[in-house]
C-alpha cells in the first residue's frame, strides 16, 4: 500500500465519515469538510508534473486476488495524471461550488450527495490509476452506479428516476460489454495488466491475426461509447441532466464521460494501427460530432444544449483520437492526439465554466428556458463575464483556448486526408467536411446560449424568481475555469511539456520527443478560412434559426433514437410477458407436456445419433395363446382408462390391470409373485376406493380437439420412445447374460438360512428388516387414512 | 465387506444430527402440540452448528465399503449445507412467531431431516445411497411446502411438488437402472472404472442413463426445461421454506450433480464429456434465457426468485459445460454456491421481514424500505446488486470467475449468453431497488423494526458478500488450491 493507493482510497474513506459530519455538525455545510480532500489531492498530484525533465512513471503493486492474476496495481503515466488533475482538480471546484448551489435546508439529504460524490471521485481516480483490467472494470461500473445516483439525487421527480435508470442500463451494459473484452485480451495474452498487455503486443506482431482481436477491440469499445455518450449510446446523457448542476458540470462533462475517452487513449497502443479500430472510432466520432451539434440547435433548455454541445465535443476528441491512430504508421496523424489532448483540457475548463453558470442562471432566475430568459447582461454582469469567455472558447474564437484546440482540429482531419492508408485516399474527403459542418452548427449553438440568455429583453413576468447577481461564493468556481480559459488561450506552451507530452507518450509510446508547439497566428492557412466561414455561416444558421428549426431534417427536441431504448425496453417486457404466458399456466399438464416433449426430442435424437433402433428376436421365448390374450386385455384396459368419466369405475379398471399381471406372472410360473401381485393389488383397490370415495366429485372439463390431439401425440411419443428403448436395449445384449442373482439364494437358502422355500427365506431372513419396514409403512399408511375419513365422519358412526 | 468393520466414525456427523433431529421432534411431542417454542429453533440451530463443527474435525478422507465417502469435497459442501439450513432455521424462528397456525417442533424436526438427507446426498458414493439421500431431503420438503395447510397456494405447490419431483425421481431411478443393469453395481466408483469400456460396446445404452438421471437432477436444481414447479411451490411456500429451497435444495442438487458426472460419466480421457457436456450448455443457455426473461415481469417478490434462482443455476451450470478440468469447475462452483448461499439468505431474510410485516408478497411491499429501515434497504440493495453480479460484492468475484473460465476455455456464445442475460438481470433487480429507494412508503407502513434473528442473519450475509467482494483472495486462494 503506496501514497498512491492512499489517493485512490482516501475518497471512499472519507466518505465513510461524511454521515457523522451531517448529523455532529448539522449547521455547518457538510461541503466544508469534504472540500479539503480534493484540494489536498490536486496539491499533492501537482508535484508529479514535470518541469523540465521527463516523467517518472510511478508503479505501486498491490496483491488483490493473486490466483486470478488480479492486483491493485498503480500505474501514474502522463495521461493518468492528466484525468487525475482533471478529477480532483475540477472536483474542489464542483465541491466549493456545491456548497452554495445545494442550500443546507433542513430535509436537504447533503450526506447523500457528498458520499456518492466522493464515491465517484475515488472510483474515477481508481479507473484512471490502474493497470489492472479487472480493477479497472470494478472502478468503472462504480463510478456508472454513482452517476445514476446522483442523477436521481432528487429521486421525486418521475424525470430523475428515469435519467438514472436510463443512465445506469446503457452505462452498465457497456460495462459489461468492456469486461467481456477485457476477458478476452485476458485469453489472448494471459495477463490482466494494460501495460503486460502492450509489451505482449509489441513482442508479438502478428497478434492483429487472433481471431478474438477483432471481438475484443468491439467489445471495449462498446464499453468506451456508452460512457463517453458516442452516438447511439449517446441517448442517457441528456436525460442525466436531471441532476443537480454540480453535478453535470462535474461528472457529464468535464471527467466520467471522458473515461470513454481515457480507455480509447488507453488502448491506443494495443489497438491502434489496425484500419478497424482507426475507422470504427473516427466515423462513430465524427458522427457523434455532427449528430450533436445539429441536435443541439433545436434545444430550449440551456442544459440540454450543454448536454447535447458536450456529445458533440465528446465526438470530436474521439474522432480525433481516431485519426491520430494512424500515426502507429504515418506520423502525419500526430498532430491529432496533440489535439485531442489538448482539447480534452480545454473542453473540461469552458464547459465546465458554462455548466456552473447555467446553474447560476437558474439558481437565480428560476429557470434554464431560453424562450423565458432574455437581457440578463446588465442584471449579472458578472456571470455574463464569465459566459462570454465560456461560450466564445466554445465556438473557437481566439484568443481563448476553444480556438486553439480547434485549429488544431482543423489541422488534424487536413492532415489525415494526406493519409495513404486504410482507404483514407477515396474517403478522406469526409472528415473536414464532416468537422467544418459540425463547426458551424456549434457556432451557432453558442450565439444562441449568448444571444437568448443575455441580450434581448428582460421578461421578469416569465421568471419564478426577481433575478439578480449570484453571491460571490457560487461565482468563485466559475471565475477560476474562465481564468484558465484565458491563460491556456494566451500562453498554451506552458502545458505543452508539462501535461500534453507525457500523456501523448502514454498514447503514442514509440514519439521519443514529439514537437508541440501551439500558437494562435499560423498566417492564411485552410484552417483559418475554415475558421472565417465557420464565424460566417454560423450567423447565418443563427439569424435564420426559426426557418432552421422548422426544417431541421427530422431531429426534434426530443432526440429520436430514444423510440429504441423505450421500445426496447417495453418489447422486453412484452416478450418476457409472452415467454411466461406461453408456460407458466399454472397447470401441472402443461409442465408435465413440456418435460415430456424435451426428453422425447432428447431422447429422440440420441436414437438418432447412434443409430440405436435395434431389434433383435433371437433369443425370444416363444408366446403362448394365453399370454397373447392377456396382454392385448392389458392393453384394452390400459387405453380405457382415459376414457372413462366415472372414477370407481376407473379405478376398478386399474384394478384390472394389476390383476391382469398378476397372470402374467402365473403364466411366468412365478406363483409367489402372482400371489403378492394379487394381494396388494386388492388392498390398493380397496384402499383407493374407500380414499375417493370421500373425496370431492371430480370437475368436469371439456377439452378441445386441438388440445386433445397434443397430448396423444405426447403420450404415443413418450410409449413408443420408451418401448424403442426397451427393445434397443434388449437387442444390444448380444444374447450376453450376467449370472442371475438367484443362484446366490439357491447356493445359500439352506445353509445359512436353513429354509427351502427361496421366496419365504428372502422374505423373511435375507431381506427381513426390508419387509418388516414395508409392513411398517403400510400399517402407517392405513392408519392415516383411517385419521382422514374419521375426520369426515359424524358424531356415533363407525367405519 | 462388513458392517462390522467399517469405519463408521466417518458418518459421526450424520449420526449426530439424526440423533439431534429425533431428540428435538420427541421434546416437541412433549412440550404440546401448538405454542411457540423458540427453544427448540435455538437447539436446531445449535444441533446443526455442532454437526458442521463434526463435519470440519471429521474432513478426513475415507470411505465406509465405497458407499459413503468423506473427501474435501463433500466436507465443504455439508459445511455450505448445514450453515445454510442454520439461517434459514434463524429465519423462521420470526416467521413462525408471525404465524401461529404452523406446528413449530414440526417444521425445525423436519428442516433438520431434509439437512440430513443433504448430508447423506453430498457424501454418497454409491447410487442407492444418494437416491436415499435425495428422497429424505425431498420428502422432507415436499412436506415443508405445504405446511401452511389452510393456505391453498400453499397446498397447491406442495401437491405440484410432490407429483412433479416423484416423476424426478422415477427419472432417476430409470436412468440408474440401465447402469446398474449394465455394469452389476451400485457403486459409483466402481462404474466409474468401467463406463468407459462400456461406452465403446453400449454408447447408446450410457448416454441414455446419463440423459434420464440428467432430466432427474435437473428437476431438483430447477433448469429448464424442468424448472416450472419452482415459482409455484416459491410463491406458496411458507417464506423460509422458499429460503430453503432455493439454496440448500439446490446446492445439494448441484453437489450430486457435480459428484456423479464428474465421477462416473466422465469416462477415461473425458470420452463420455464430450457426449453431454453441450447438452449441459444447452440446457445452461436455455435456463439462463428463460430465467432471466421471465423474472423481468414479476411482480411478487417470491417468483422473482424463484426465476432469478433459475437463471442463478444456468450460470452455475456454465462452468460444468465449459471445462474439462473437474477440480478447477468444482472450485469455482464451490466459490459460487459460497457466495449464493448468503446473498440468497440475506435477501430471503429481508423478503421474510418485510413481507411478513406488510402482509403482501407484491413488489408495492417494498416501497419506501428506505424510509423505514434504512439498513435493510441498503442490505436488500447489496444482496440484489450481488446477484446481479456487479462489482465490490462477492457476486460480480463468482460470476466474473466463471465467466472467464468459461471465455478460457473457448466457450465464447456461452460466456456470451451469459453476459447478455446478466445485462436483462441487472433490469428487474434494479426495479426492487428503485422500489425500496425512490417510492414513498404506504401510508400505514412505519417504521420497520427487526427482530434479533433476522439482524443477525442479514449481518453475516451482507459481511460475507461484501468482504469476499472486496478481499476475494481471502476464499479463492484457498479453493483454487485444492484437489476437489
Amino acid at each position: 500500500m503506496s501514497t498512491l493507493h492512499l489517493l485512490v482510497l482516501a475518497p471512499f474513506i472519507m466518505a465513510i465519515f461524511v454521515p457523522f459530519f451531517y448529523k455532529g455538525f448539522r449547521r455547518i455545510h457538510t461541503g466544508w469538510f469534504v472540500l479539503a480532500l480534493p484540494l489536498l489531492l490536486f496539491i499533492y498530484l501537482l508535484r508529479f508534473i514535470p518541469i523540465g525533465e521527463p516523467l517518472q512513471v510511478v508503479k505501486e503493486t498491490m496483491d488483490w486476488v493473486p490466483s486470478l492474476g488480479i492486483g491493485f496495481n498503480i500505474y501514474l503515466d502522463g495521461l493518468s495524471l492528466l484525468f487525475a488533475l482533471l478529477i480532483t482538480g475540477i472536483g474542489t471546484l464542483v465541491v466549493l461550488y456545491s456548497i452554495f448551489y445545494i442550500a443546507n435546508k433542513k430535509d436537504e439529504p447533503l450526506n447523500n450527495f457528498y458520499v456518492y460524490l466522493l464515491m465517484f471521485m475515488g472510483a474515477m481516480l481508481g479507473v484512471v490509476l490502474s493497470d489492472n483490467l479487472i480493477v479497472i472494470y470494478v472502478f468503472w461500473e462504480l463510478t456508472s452506479l454513482a452517476s445514476s445516483l446522483l442523477i436521481a439525487y432528487w429521486f421525486h421527480k418521475e424525470k430523475s428516476r428515469y435519467g438514472a435508470q436510463k443512465s445506469m442500463l446503457i452505462t452498465v451494459t457497456g460495462g459489461f460489454a468492456m469486461l467481456a473484452g477485457f476477458c478476452l485480451l485476458y485469453i489472448m495474452t494471459g495477463t490482466f495488466s494494460i501495460q503486460g498487455i502492450i509489451s505482449f503486443f509489441a513482442e508479438s506482431g502478428a497478434i492483429f491475426n487472433e481471431a478474438l482481436f477483432l471481438p475484443a477491440m468491439i467489445l471495449i469499445l462498446l464499453g468506451a461509447f456508452t460512457k463517453s455518450a458516442q452516438f447511439p449510446f449517446h441517448i442517457w446523457l441528456p436525460d442525466a441532466m436531471e441532476a443537480p448542476t454540480p453535478v453535470s458540470a462535474y461528472l457529464h462533462s468535464a471527467t466520467m464521460v471522458k473515461a470513454g475517452i481515457y480507455l480509447v487513449a488507453r488502448f491506443t497502443p494495443v489497438f491502434g494501427g489496425t484500419p478497424e479500430w482507426f475507422w470504427i472510432i473516427t466515423s462513430f466520432g465524427l458522427l457523434t460530432l455532427i449528430w450533436g451539434s445539429i441536435s443541439a440547435i433545436r434545444q430550449v433548455d440551456l442544459k440540454a444544449i450543454l448536454a447535447f454541445s458536450t456529445i458533440s465535443q465528446l465526438g470530436l476528441i474521439m474522432a480525433l483520437l481516431g485519426l491520430g491512430s494512424a500515426s502507429f504508421i504515418d506520423n502525419v496523424a500526430e498532430v491529432a492526439i496533440i489535439a485531442a489532448i489538448f482539447h480534452l483540457i480545454n473542453h473540461a475548463t469552458f464547459k465546465g465554466s458554462l455548466f456552473m453558470v447555467v446553474g447560476i442562471v437558474d439558481h437565480e432566475t428560476g429557470t434554464r428556458d431560453i424562450r423565458k430568459l432574455g437581457g440578463l447582461m446588465a442584471i449579472m454582469p458578472i456571470t455574463f463575464t464569465i459566459s462570454i469567455i465560456g461560450i466564445a472558447s466554445m465556438a473557437g474564437l481566439p484568443p481563448f483556448n476553444g480556438f486553439l484546440s480547434k485549429e488544431m482540429f482543423f489541422t488534424g482531419v487536413l492532415e489525415a486526408t494526406t493519409l495513404n492508408i486504410f482507404n483514407v485516399q477515396t474517403l478522406g474527403f469526409i472528415f473536414p467536411i464532416v468537422a467544418w459542418i459540425a463547426s458551424v452548427f456549434t457556432f451557432a449553438y453558442c450565439m444562441i446560449m449568448f444571444f437568448k440568455t443575455f441580450t434581448g429583453k428582460y421578461q421578469p413576468e416569465k421568471l419564478e424568481k426577481k433575478a439578480h447577481e449570484a453571491p460571490i461564493g457560487l461565482l468563485i468556481s466559475p471565475i477560476v475555469l474562465a481564468s484558465l480559459v484565458v491563460i491556456f488561450g494566451l500562453f498554451p506552451n506552458m502545458l505543452s511539456y508539462t501535461i500534453i507530452e507525457p500523456a501523448m507518450q502514454s498514447v503514442l509510446p514509440y514519439v521519443s520527443d514529439p514537437y508541440i508547439n501551439i500558437y494562435h497566428w499560423h498566417g492564411f492557412n485552410a484552417e483559418l478560412f475554415m475558421t472565417i466561414g465557420v464565424v460566417l455561416f454560423g450567423t447565418v444558421v443563427f439569424l435564420n434559426l426559426k426557418r432552421w428549426q422548422e426544417t431541421t431534417f427530422f431531429l426534434h427536441e426530443r432526440d429520436p433514437l430514444n423510440r429504441f431504448y423505450d421500445g426496447g425496453l417495453e418489447g422486453l417486457v412484452a416478450g418476457s410477458q409472452r415467454v411466461t404466458n406461453l408456460q407458466l399456466t399454472g397447470l401441472l399438464r402443461d409442465y408435465f407436456a413440456y418435460m415430456m416433449v424435451f426428453m422425447i426430442l432428447l431422447l429422440g435424437w440420441t436414437f438418432f445419433r447412434y443409430d440405436a433402433v435395434a431389434f433383435n428376436f433371437v433369443d425370444v421365448s416363444e408366446i403362448s395363446p394365453y399370454l397373447w390374450i392377456i396382454t392385448l386385455a392389458l392393453i384394452a384396459a390400459t387405453i380405457s382408462v382415459p376414457f372413462i368419466q366415472h372414477r370407481v369405475t376407473a379405478i376398478i379398471v386399474v384394478g384390472v390391470i394389476g390383476f391382469l399381471i398378476a397372470l402374467l406372472f402365473v403364466v411366468f410360473r412365478a406363483p409367489d409373485l402372482a400371489l403378492t401381485q394379487l394381494l396388494v393389488e386388492t388392498v390398493m383397490v380397496v384402499l383407493f376406493l374407500l380414499c375417493f370415495y370421500h373425496l370431492p366429485e371430480l370437475r368436469k372439463e371439456s377439452f378441445k380437439a386441438r388440445f386433445k390431439m397434443t397430448n396423444l401425440i405426447i403420450s404415443v411419443g413418450m410409449g413408443a420412445i420408451v418401448t424403442l428403448i426397451a427393445f434397443s436395449a434388449h437387442a444390444a445384449r448380444h444374447g450376453l447374460s450376467f449370472e442371475p442373482i438367484s443362484q446366490y439364494f439357491v447356493e445359500n437358502s439352506v445353509p445359512l438360512a436353513g429354509g427351502y422355500n427361496m421366496v419365504n427365506v428372502i422374505l423373511v431372513d435375507f431381506r427381513g428388516l426390508d419387509t418388516m419396514l414395508e409392513v411398517l409403512v403400510l400399517g402407517v399408511a392405513a392408519l392415516g387414512i383411517v385419521a382422514l375419513i374419521k375426520l369426515k365422519m359424524k358424531e356415533g358412526q363407525d367405519i | 465387506m462388513s458392517a462390522y468393520n467399517a469405519n463408521w466414525s466417518l458418518m459421526t456427523p450424520e449420526i449426530v444430527l439424526g440423533i439431534l433431529a429425533l431428540v428435538i421432534f420427541t421434546i416437541d411431542f412433549m412440550t404440546g402440540v401448538k405454542g411457540k417454542k423458540p427453544f427448540l429453533g435455538r437447539m436446531s440451530i445449535i444441533a446443526l452448528l455442532v454437526t458442521a463443527v463434526l463435519v470440519y474435525i471429521n474432513r478426513g478422507a475415507g470411505t465406509i465399503a465405497d458407499i459413503f465417502i468423506v473427501d474435501h469435497f463433500s466436507t465443504m459442501f455439508k459445511i455450505i449445507l448445514l450453515v445454510g439450513v442454520a439461517i434459514v432455521i434463524a429465519i423462521s424462528m420470526h416467521y413462525l412467531d408471525k404465524n401461529d397456525d404452523v406446528y413449530q417442533g414440526e417444521f425445525y424436526s423436519l428442516m433438520l431431516f431434509a439437512a440430513l438427507g443433504a448430508m447423506l446426498m453430498v457424501s454418497s458414493a454409491d447410487l442407492i445411497t444418494l437416491y436415499i439421500g435425495l428422497e429424505l431431503l425431498s420428502i422432507s420438503s415436499y412436506c415443508l411446502a405445504g405446511f401452511k395447510k389452510h393456505n391453498r397456494k400453499s397446498t397447491e405447490g406442495a401437491i405440484k411438488y410432490v407429483v412433479l419431483g416423484g416423476t424426478a425421481s422415477a427419472f432417476i431411478l430409470y436412468g440408474m437402472s440401465f447402469l446398474y443393469g449394465l455394469t452389476g453395481t451400485t457403486s459409483i466408483i466402481d462404474i466409474s472404472q468401467v463406463i468407459s469400456s462400456l461406452y465403446v460396446d453400449y454408447p447408446f445404452i450410457v448416454v441414455m442413463s446419463i440423459l434420464f438421471m440428467l432430466a432427474g437432477f435437473g428437476f431438483k436444481i430447477s433448469i429448464v426445461p424442468f424448472h416450472m414447479w419452482a415459482p409455484d411451490v416459491y410463491e406458496g411456500s411458507p417464506t423460509p421454506v422458499t429460503a430453503f429451497l432455493s439454496v440448500v435444495s439446490k446446492i445439494a442438487g448441484f453437489a450430486i450433480v457435480l459428484r456423479v458426472f464428474f465421477t462416473t460419466f466422465l469416462g477415461s480421457e473425458g470420452v463420455l464429456y464430450d457426449e453431454w457436456t453441450w447438452i449441459i450448455a444447452i440446457i445452461a443457455t436455455v435456463t439462463m434465457i428463460v430465467g432471466n426473461l421471465i423474472a423481468l415481469t414479476q411482480k411478487n417478490i417470491k417468483r422473482l426468485m424463484a426465476y432469478s434462482g433459475v437463471a442463478q443455476a444456468g450460470y452455475l451450470l456454465v462452468p460444468i459445460a465449459a471445462i474439462f478440468i473437474p477440480s478447477y469447475s468444482i472450485g469455482v462452483i464451490i466459490f459460487y454456491s459460497i457466495v449464493y448461499v448468503f446473498m440468497t439468505l440475506g435477501a430471503f431474510a429481508i423478503i421474510t421481514l418485510v413481507t411478513e410485516d406488510s402482509g403482501r408478497d407484491d413488489f408495492s411491499s417494498f416501497s419506501g424500505l428506505y424510509k423505514r429501515s434504512p439498513y435493510m434497504a441498503i442490505a436488500m440493495s447489496v444482496f440484489l446488486l450481488g446477484l446481479a453480479g456487479l462489482p465490490l460484492t462477492a457476486g460480480f468475484v463468482g460470476k466474473a470467475w466463471i465467466f472467464i473460465s468459461a471465455a478460457q476455455a473457448g466457450m465464447l456464445w456461452l460466456a456470451g449468453v451469459m453476459f447478455v442475460t446478466s445485462v436483462i438481470s441487472f433490469y428487474y433487480y434494479f426495479g426492487v431497488i428503485k422500489q425500496m429507494f425512490m417510492n414513498e412508503p404506504n401510508p400505514n407502513d412505519v417504521e420497520l423494526k427487526a427482530p434479533l434473528s433476522i439482524s443477525v442473519v442479514v449481518t453475516i450475509a451482507l459481511a460475507v458478500t461484501i468482504i469476499l467482494g472486496v478481499l476475494p483472495g481471502l476464499m479463492i486462494d484457498w479453493i483454487a488450491y485444492i484437489q476437489w
